[in-house]
């Protein structure tokens, strides 16, 4: 696989939001490119335009102008079934909050995707054995999320963003929920998954608190993504 | 497994609505019991009869009550039609009389020897004029049995008849049917004018061909051939009994959807923040919607579980004379329709799976 297969590249993206008087104009010519094994994060206010860049780099928004070719695969291009397949085949969302499904199991809520793709067989829950194992919460596999604490809830939901070997991880705020130390240490083990996996990482936050295990740090504000890309 | 495990974690929400889905497959499965009972109590004695057609005379407006068919007529049936392929049927209302009870029956009259001869289910064939069979729906409203001695009353004239067989023809207009000799009918419907009356009320021919009914038309005066559905059909009230019994079917296949289709319609909305998740994790709009369908097929299934057993206990519960009868068809229309109520009900909440953004598990709308 040639080094471009493995990146990001976004290229002048926009997206405006309604029409004529009443458009508003959410992010405006971003362009960025992240390597796999790097975990950039993307930092600013709220209504910044931070998630809908996040979006529209995870193929969950189409974008109004500009391209994102995600490992050699142009995503603008896509149908919304073609975007729906490359989410679960490429893509791992960590979102905010968590949003585990609250009457699977935390080993269920890792056997998500591959339900949804029709894959899953004993290999699947092999996988998701082990990646409870690798996150600290094998112990709590058959425990539903409002039986786990806060960390364990954003372990399960990293593991499931893993669970479908995705090439990008986007990962929405994840600290919202948490305590300083907790945040940190959720951005830690993401770092860290990012590198041992090799993935393209991208978190959105407003939180500068979170930032010291992130490669560089990109900043948004009024839709503009500002460089330089200074590192932490 | 997740549309499966959702209702194992939701327990109470789809075990209400399984309940609700059972009692309306127990509606339904009652509805068509009772409409299936209804009719067999109009016409039960009729669609019983060996024949596909029935020959009336015409100016009886095709109704067994009126209709009288002379000798010349009969004769010239069978001689088109073939004798192994008729049987000539006698109608009249009568009365049966043991100790100081009285009972309506339908009395028919039966040609010896024909297609109109009654299977007999316990006992023996008539053998002549002083013997009588009585219908199973006699025997158990009455208690009369196989060797009683009954007097039929008619015409302020009694007949001592002797009960020597039972069948299983079922009712007409309401009534327990019994049968006699075709002989015997005649001189009971035509006190002391056995010579001039008419032979037979009706004639029940086999074989059925339209061109054979038309032929018989064509050349007897004063004839009219119906197939035995539209001779069914015929007897006053069956149509418009069939119809209320539809129409009251086919509103509690409309309710049912409704039922079903509002329950799911609330759980797709009170869910749309799931639902993105699973579109923003990969799911398309058909995945979400397969797994709405196994829900609802999973809960039709158990209400049919939970209708179809309580219809069976009614069903056994209830006096005899309540005319409800409960079929393999009753159970077939309650679980199909309730099944394509519960699926028809389900597209109500696709338009909803469909326009949930997946934007909205990152909490953007």
């Amino acid at each position: 696989m040639g080094r471009d297969e493995e990146d990001l590249v976004a290229q002048s993206l926009t997206k405006v939001f309604g029409a004529g008087d009443t458009a508003v104009e959410a992010v405006r010519d971003a362009s960025l490119s992240v390597r796999a094994g790097e975990f950039v994060a993307i930092v600013g206010p709220s209504g910044s335009g931070k998630t809908t860049l996040l979006a529209m780099l995870g193929g969950l928004l189409t974008a109004t102008g500009g391209r994102v070719i995600v490992g050699g695969t142009d995503i603008s291009r896509l149908n919304e079934a073609q975007r729906a397949r490359f989410r679960r085949e490429r893509v791992g969302f960590v979102f905010q909050g968590f949003n585990l499904v609250p009457y699977l199991t935390a080993e269920q809520n890792l056997l998500v995707i591959p339900s949804i793709s029709g894959k899953l067989d004993g290999q699947m829950r092999a996988r998701a054995g082990q990646l409870l194992q690798e996150l600290g919460v094998k112990k709590r596999a058959r425990h539903l999320p409002g039986e786990l604490s806060g960390g364990e809830r954003q372990r399960v939901a990293i593991g499931r963003a893993l669970m479908n070997d995705p090439l990008l991880v986007l990962v929405d705020e994840p600290t919202s929920n948490l305590d300083s130390e907790r945040g940190t240490e959720v951005v830690r083990s993401l770092a860290e998954e990012v590198k041992l996996r090799n993935k393209i990482g991208i978190m959105v936050t407003h939180d500068r608190r979170m930032l010291t295990h992130v490669d560089r740090i990109l900043e948004i504000a009024d839709g503009r993504l500002h460089s330089p890309e200074s590192s932490p | 497994m997740l549309a499966l495990q959702e209702i194992r974690r939701k327990k109470l929400q789809f075990g209400l609505i399984s309940l609700i889905v059972g009692l309306v497959v127990y509606l339904l499965v009652m509805i068509s019991a009772l409409g299936t009972g209804l009719l067999s109590a109009m016409s039960g004695a009729v669609n019983s009869f060996d024949g596909d057609l029935v020959v009336f005379s015409a100016d009886s407006n095709d109704s067994f009550l009126r209709s009288e068919l002379t000798a010349e007529q009969r004769d010239a049936i069978v001689e088109l039609a073939g004798a192994d392929s008729t049987g000539g049927v006698g109608y009249m209302a009568a009365t049966v009389q043991e100790d100081s009870a009285s009972e309506d029956v339908a009395l028919f009259g039966f040609q010896p020897a024909s297609i109109a001869v009654p299977p007999v289910r316990s006992g023996r064939a008539l053998q002549g004029e002083g013997e009588i069979l009585i219908d199973r729906s006699l025997s158990r409203s009455t208690d009369l049995e196989v060797g009683d001695q009954i007097t039929m009353r008619n015409a302020l004239i009694d007949y001592e008849l002797t009960i020597v067989g039972e069948v299983d023809e079922g009712q007409f207009l309401g009534l327990p049917s019994a049968y006699v000799v075709l002989d015997l009918w005649r001189e009971m419907r035509y006190p002391g004018q056995a010579e001039d009356a008419p032979a037979v009320s009706v004639l029940l021919v086999r074989r059925d061909t339209s061109a054979l009914g038309a032929r018989i038309e064509a050349a007897i005066p004063n004839t009219s051939v119906l197939s035995k559905s539209d001779a069914i059909s015929a007897i006053g009230g069956v149509t418009e009994q069939e119809r209320v019994v539809m129409a009251i079917e086919f509103f509690g296949f409309v309710i049912g959807a409704l039922v079903i289709g509002s329950f799911f319609f609330v759980l797709t909305m009170q869910r749309g923040y799931e639902i993105a998740i699973f579109k923003a994790l990969g799911a398309s709009s058909w995945y979400i919607f397969g797994q709405l369908t196994r829900q609802v097929v999973a809960v039709a299934m158990v209400g049919l579980a939970l209708g179809v057993p309580l219809a069976l206990v009614t069903d056994a519960a209830l006096p005899a004379d309540i005319p409800l009868e409960i079929t393999g068809g009753a159970f077939l229309t309650g679980g199909v329709s309730i099944t394509i109520a519960a699926l028809l009900g389900s597209l109500l909440s696709a338009r909803q799976v469909v326009l949930v953004n997946p934007m909205s598990a990152l909490g953007q709308v």
